[in-house]
């Protein structure tokens, strides 16, 4: 739609201009978008196509574009007892969505404290930031901490508090926040505002863009998140989405590519179950609800980018 | 110049309370759980606090279980992998703790994992030193020998005379052999078929095509004429499927626990390349250049996927457990098949299922007493294989039952929680499953070298060299797609190279060792 209003407009503004050659780049222009889109699109429809095509047409013909005989069967597999799955997607966006405001406002606090030339301690706060970028505990150490000392097993902070920080975020989040004139904070304290004034106040909202960036980030960090869920969550109902299909998912291989777990496990109907429609359908249902967050997200995005900059 | 100093500190301020004030948030964040378990002793005494009062609920109530009077009531936890969640876990295991509260005045905290992260998590969990009680292990996943080695399970000699004797009588000595380390039992195996025995997997529609008398084939190089029949008469049928190749030391009166010839008195420990595999190579070059094998098998990551298409007319299986056709025909897009043995069967050992139980359990003996129970107790080990009666699975006749796959609990999995000959049959199961299968291990050949474990430690680097080399050339020239007049010197020499000499004497050494010891040299 943007894509074709846009020459119509340079037309109507430069009616003077040679319009052939016009044509030709914007031809040309468009053709290469044409194809980038294709193919990011092309990819996306055949795995939606593939999550329902009937699984012995895809045994014998392979995947196709259009496929010889629809079935749902994949999505009823997942779908056979709702309540599993909505319930994850519950979990899922409740640890998206707090953890991102959470995350967000230890990020930037700790940015804008990094940020600030008139705090005594920049640098060891910084490299002690930066040293945890480097070394990690390790994940026995992690899971002893997560469980006996801070005790959220099997609470849905587990989920949370894991992913609140990230260095790697507080760093590009001070380097964003220096590029903010230190004027800014200092006419403000003549002006008589107090410190958490001047953060909440002035510098979030000029921080909108970045905000905005790390927070997409952050939100597709705790979307995708299963490993904390598969060490700390036994409780059923906190099991988030991705560990839900993930579990399907290694289940299922497991299944079928270990020849002595065949040979113990008697009347398991592998012939009828949508093996590979099934991995297609996690794809689809994984991805999908980001996939409509996205466009929406992005708007407030630009709309940052743009309000959000720096003037003068 | 005192406005930015006062500045500065009113700065400072702000971020000592606003860390401090974080830090409360982390301290108030966890203050929840903190409190129910800020230290695991008074946990212990609200534990012994409710222990009581449920001890007194049972004296209220022990006319009925006065032999279980006597015992603390006490909760055991069980890790053990599953292939799904099943939404009736609660209910089922609410039943199961019925029960034990009643025989054993204990309640059991079911905790399966699925499978595919089984690994993943027990070792984390182990390694933290969760108090776990029972926890499943096998020689193929959460592995029994090098989880011992690191210490996790207990060993059980004398909690098996203590609490389990009626367990310890119910296996016999080469089930418990599977299940010891060091001259120690360290897990109770869960009874089912141990036994393998080489066959070929041959499509029943093509056999009655061509009157293929099963009888004539008695080791795999006479099959050569039914894959010519295939190759010439069934276009679009592969003859002859495989990945990895088709060799199995059982075939050739190799032993299976160590690469000895059973009938060898000075018990010596094969090359790695023996004539039999030369002669497997040969074999499958043969075949892959006559067309008999398809041309991407050294690649195929899962031959099932190839078998499911039911385009693959014979295939070797190693395991060929008596009967599988069952199983076989569903993973053959359907078709009937007939197996042909091309190896007495042996048996394989136990440990391809067990139960262990964990260093951190604080209840040992009540857990080889849970572990007694469902071994023996048709109605707790039903419970936990099938679910509840009536909502979850039917009686039919006899011992058959009807299972609803969809009410809310369907394991599956009978093998993971103990021993099989105790289970109801599902309906379709061949009626003598189960003394088929107490048959089957019976009758099959057992290794003298049972017991032997070749500690891999001395020679780590070696084997991982090996393994390598194995990796690069193992399904190439199994699968025939190389030449082994060409190839084969090249993998023997680099075999050579990364050390295959080295494990194979170290291989004897200790094996020789543990004959001294064990008085059959």
């Amino acid at each position: 739609m943007t894509a074709k209003s846009v020459p119509a407009k340079a037309v109507a503004v430069q009616p003077a201009r040679a319009k052939s050659s016009f044509k030709w780049s914007n031809l040309i222009i468009h053709l290469i978008f044409i194809l980038i889109t294709l193919s990011m699109v092309v990819p996306l429809a055949l795995v939606i196509v593939v999550s329902l095509t009937d699984e012995n047409s895809i045994l014998h013909h392979g995947y196709r574009m259009i496929p010889d005989k629809l079935s749902f069967s994949a999505y009823e597999y997942f779908f056979k007892s709702p309540d599993a799955i909505l319930r994850a997607y519950g979990v899922t966006i409740f640890v998206a969505v707090v953890g991102t405001i959470l995350s967000l406002i230890l990020t930037a606090s700790m940015g804008y404290t990094l940020s600030r030339r008139d705090y005594g301690l920049v640098r060891p706060t910084s490299f002690y930031v930066f040293f945890t970028m480097l070394f990690g505990g390790g994940l026995v150490p992690f899971y002893i901490l997560v469980t006996q000392y801070l005790h959220l097993k099997d609470t849905i902070w587990a989920l949370i508090v894991p992913g609140m920080l990230s260095p790697f975020y507080v760093l590009i989040m001070k380097g964003f926040m220096s590029k903010i004139p230190f004027e800014i904070v200092e006419s403000a304290k003549v002006e008589g505002a107090r410190e958490w004034r001047i953060f909440v106040q002035l510098i979030l909202p000029l921080s909108k863009p970045s905000l905005a960036t790390l927070g997409l980030f952050i939100m597709f960090n705790y979307w995708n998140e299963w490993f904390n869920a598969l060490l700390f969550i036994d409780n059923e109902r906190l099991v988030p989405l991705q560990l839900l299909l993930v579990r399907t998912m290694n289940s299922l291989d497991f299944i079928t590519s270990r020849p002595e777990f065949a040979l113990v496990m008697s009347n398991f109907n592998l012939a009828n179950f949508p093996k590979t429609a099934a991995k297609f359908a996690i794809a689809i249902l994984s991805a999908g609800p980001m996939l409509i967050v996205f466009p929406f997200f992005q708007r407030f995005f630009v709309k940052g980018l743009t309000v959000g900059a720096i003037k003068g | 110049m005192q406005k930015t100093n006062s500045s500065k500190f009113k700065f400072r301020t702000t971020l000592l309370t606003s860390i401090s004030l974080a830090a409360a948030l982390t301290a108030a964040g966890c203050g929840n759980s903190n409190n129910n378990s800020n230290a695991s002793p008074s946990a212990a005494a609200s534990g012994s606090a409710s222990a009581t009062a449920s001890a007194s609920a049972a004296a209220s109530g022990s006319a009925s279980a006065s032999a279980s009077s006597e015992l603390e009531p006490v909760e055991l936890t069980w890790y053990y992998p599953q292939n799904a969640a099943n939404a009736d876990l609660k209910l089922v295991n609410d039943a199961v703790n019925k029960i034990t509260k009643e025989k054993i005045n204990a309640t059991i905290k079911l905790m399966p994992i699925d499978f595919g992260t089984y690994e993943q998590k027990m070792n984390t969990t182990t390694a933290a030193s969760e108090k776990i009680d029972i926890i499943w292990t096998s020689n193929w996943l959460f592995k029994f020998d090098t989880n011992q080695k690191k210490g996790v399970f207990l060993p059980l000699d004398d909690l098996l005379k203590s609490s389990g004797q009626k367990l310890y009588d119910s296996m016999q000595k080469k089930f418990w052999d599977d299940a010891t380390l060091d001259g120690k039992i360290y897990a109770v195996p869960n009874f089912q078929v141990s036994a393998s025995r080489p066959s070929l997997v041959l499509q029943k529609r093509f056999v009655d095509k061509y009157n293929l008398d099963l009888g004539t084939i008695k080791k795999i190089d006479d099959i050569e004429p039914f894959l010519k029949q295939i190759k010439d008469g069934e276009p679009g049928i592969t003859p002859f499927g495989t990945t990895k190749g088709f060799y199995s030391g059982l075939m050739y009166n190799i032993d299976n626990r160590v690469e000895v010839y059973r009938d060898d008195t000075t018990h010596t420990v094969l090359p790695d390349v023996t004539d039999e595999l030369k002669h497997s190579y040969e074999l499958a070059h043969s075949w892959y250049t006559k067309g008999y094998i398809m041309e991407d098998a050294a690649t195929l990551k899962s031959a099932a996927d190839a078998y499911n298409k039911g385009t693959t007319a014979v295939w070797f299986d190693v395991t060929g457990k008596p009967g599988s056709e069952v199983e076989f025909k569903v993973a053959d897009g359907g078709y009937d098949v007939v197996l042909a043995p091309l190896a007495q069967s042996t048996f394989t050992g136990a440990a391809s299922t067990m139960n262990a139980i964990s260093r951190t359990s604080k209840n040992p003996e009540r857990a080889m007493m849970f572990l007694e129970l469902v071994n023996t107790d048709k109605e707790l080990y039903n419970t936990l294989v099938y679910g509840i009666e009536g909502k979850h699975y039917e009686k039919t006749t006899g011992n058959y039952i009807k299972i609803n796959q969809d009410a809310g609990y369907f394991t599956n999995t009978d093998w993971i929680f103990g021993n099989i000959t105790n289970e109801y049959l599902p309906e379709g199961a061949p009626e003598d499953k189960i003394e088929q299968t107490i048959k089957v291990n019976d009758e099959a050949y057992v290794s003298p070298y049972t017991g032997f474990v070749f500690n891999t430690e001395p020679v780590k680097t070696e084997i991982a060299n090996v393994n390598a080399v194995k990796e690069e050339y193992g399904a190439s020239l199994g699968t025939g797609t190389l030449d082994p007049a060409k190839y084969l010197p090249i993998y023997e020499e680099k075999l050579k190279k990364a050390g295959v000499e080295t494990i194979r004497a170290e291989k004897q050494k200790q094996l020789n060792e543990w004959l001294a010891a064990n008085g059959k040299s």
